[in-house]
C-alpha cells in the first residue's frame, strides 16, 4: 500500500498546473472517511478487535477552513469501537478530536493526484464498559454493567493523496498516525491508545 | 449437645481454613522479572473447568468489595481462589487494555482454598486511580495440561 502511495506521488504530472490566485477556493471543506485501525500498543492490538456494526472500521469526519490556496485549519472527529477478545462483553469506545492544519504539499493539477499532509493536537475520550459481579461481601452477587471514562492527549500526523472528482469534490487516500502520552498505564490509565489508521475518504468544498 | 457439636465442627473448619489462608504479605511481588503484556495467548473458555461434586477445582471466586470505594470504608480487595493441585499462582492486575499494572506471584501452593488481600496500588505502591481493572488469576502457568486462567473485572470508584 505504501508502494502504491509512492507510485502515486512519483507519478509524472499529466495535467496542467492550475494558476495560484492567492484566493481560497471554498469557504469550508467537509470530509468523511472510513479507516482501518492498527494500534501501536501490543496489548490493545492483540486483546481487542475493531468492531463497528460488525465491520473492522473506524469512521471520521470533519471540516476544514481554508486560509489560502493550500493551507487550511482543520477540525476532525473520529469514532472507533473495539471489543475485547479475552473476556466476553467488554468494549472500549473512543471519540477522538483533532485540531490542526491541513496543507497541500504540491500545486493542484487537473485530473491528477495531489499530495497533502496534516498535523494536529489529539484529544480523546475513551469509555470502557463491561459487567462486574457486584458484591460487598462475596456472598450476595448480582451482575451490574459499569463504565469508566478515560481522557487523553496526543499528537496526530497524516499524509495522503487526493484525486479530484469534480471542481469542488474529490476522493482521497491517506494514512494517519496518532500518538497519546497523557494517560500512563502505571496509574491505571489506558496508555498510548493511538495507532496507524489507513483509509479512504471523500471531501467537498462549499461556498465562495 | 448439638450446639456444642456445631461449635467443634466450626472450630475445626476454621483451623483447616486458617492453615491454608494467607494474606497479601505472602505474595512475592511485584516481580520485575515477569513481563505479562497481555493474556490473549490463553483461552479462558478452553481452560475453564466444570466443577464436580466434592472435588477441588481451580477457580477464582468473585472478588469483593466490588465496586471498591474507599470513601465508604473499603480498605482492601479480597481474592478467594481454589487450587485443585499443587502449583504456582500468579495474580496480575491489568488495565482495561490488558497491560499489567501490578503482578503478584506466590511460591508453590498446596491444593485448597486461599484468600488474598490486595490494597489497590500499582507496582510502585501508589494508589490506583478510579477506573476498571482486570484481576487475573493464573494457576500453574508452566503446566500445559492445567494452565488455568480466569479474570474478574473490578471497578474502583474511589481510592
Amino acid at each position: 500500500m505504501i508502494l502504491l502511495l509512492g507510485a502515486f506521488i512519483t507519478n509524472p504530472v499529466s495535467g496542467q498546473v492550475r494558476p495560484d490566485t492567492g484566493r481560497t477556493a471554498y469557504d469550508i471543506v467537509l470530509f468523511a472517511e472510513g479507516l482501518g485501525f492498527i494500534p501501536f500498543s501490543e496489548s490493545y492490538r492483540i486483546n481487542y478487535q475493531t468492531s463497528l456494526a460488525g465491520l473492522p472500521f473506524e469512521f471520521s469526519g470533519g471540516i476544514c477552513f481554508p486560509l489560502n490556496t493550500s493551507l487550511s485549519g482543520m477540525f476532525e472527529a473520529r469514532y472507533k469501537r473495539r471489543t475485547a477478545v479475552f473476556v466476553p462483553d467488554f468494549r472500549i469506545k473512543t471519540i477522538e478530536i483533532e485540531l490542526g492544519i491541513h496543507d497541500y504539499l504540491e500545486a493542484a493539477h487537473d485530473n491528477d493526484l495531489r499530495l497533502y499532509g496534516t498535523a494536529g493536537l489529539l484529544l480523546s475520550q475513551s469509555t470502557a464498559a463491561g459487567n462486574i459481579d457486584a458484591t460487598s461481601d462475596g456472598t450476595t452477587i448480582k451482575t451490574a454493567e459499569v463504565s469508566q471514562d478515560y481522557f487523553n492527549i496526543g499528537l496526530g500526523l497524516g499524509l495522503g493523496v487526493e484525486y479530484p472528482l469534480t471542481k469542488v469534490s474529490g476522493l482521497y487516500f491517506g494514512i494517519h498516525l496518532g500518538i497519546y502520552f497523557a494517560d500512563p498505564i502505571a496509574s491505571g490509565g489506558l496508555g498510548n491508545i493511538g495507532g496507524l489508521s489507513i483509509g479512504l475518504g471523500y471531501r467537498i468544498g462549499l461556498g465562495n | 449437645m448439638e450446639k456444642t457439636l456445631h461449635h467443634i465442627i466450626f472450630f475445626l473448619f476454621n483451623l483447616c481454613f486458617s492453615f491454608f489462608a494467607f494474606s497479601c504479605s505472602d505474595f512475592i511481588g511485584p516481580d520485575a522479572n515477569l513481563h505479562v503484556t497481555n493474556i490473549a495467548q490463553y483461552s479462558i473458555r478452553k481452560t475453564f473447568r466444570i466443577q464436580s461434586s466434592g472435588a477441588l477445582v481451580d477457580s477464582l471466586a468473585p472478588i469483593f468489595p466490588n465496586p471498591f470505594n474507599r470513601t465508604i470504608g473499603d480498605t482492601a480487595v479480597t481474592l478467594f481462589f481454589t487450587l485443585k493441585d499443587t502449583g504456582v499462582v500468579q495474580i496480575v492486575i491489568q488495565n482495561p487494555i490488558g497491560d499489567s499494572v501490578a503482578i503478584f506471584r506466590d511460591s508453590i501452593l498446596p491444593p485448597g482454598n486461599f484468600t488474598g488481600l490486595w490494597q489497590p496500588v500499582n507496582s510502585s505502591g501508589t494508589r490506583l486511580r478510579v477506573g476498571l481493572y482486570f484481576i487475573t488469576m493464573h494457576a500453574a502457568p508452566d503446566d500445559p495440561n492445567r494452565n488455568y486462567i480466569n479474570s474478574r473485572l473490578l471497578q474502583i470508584q474511589s481510592n
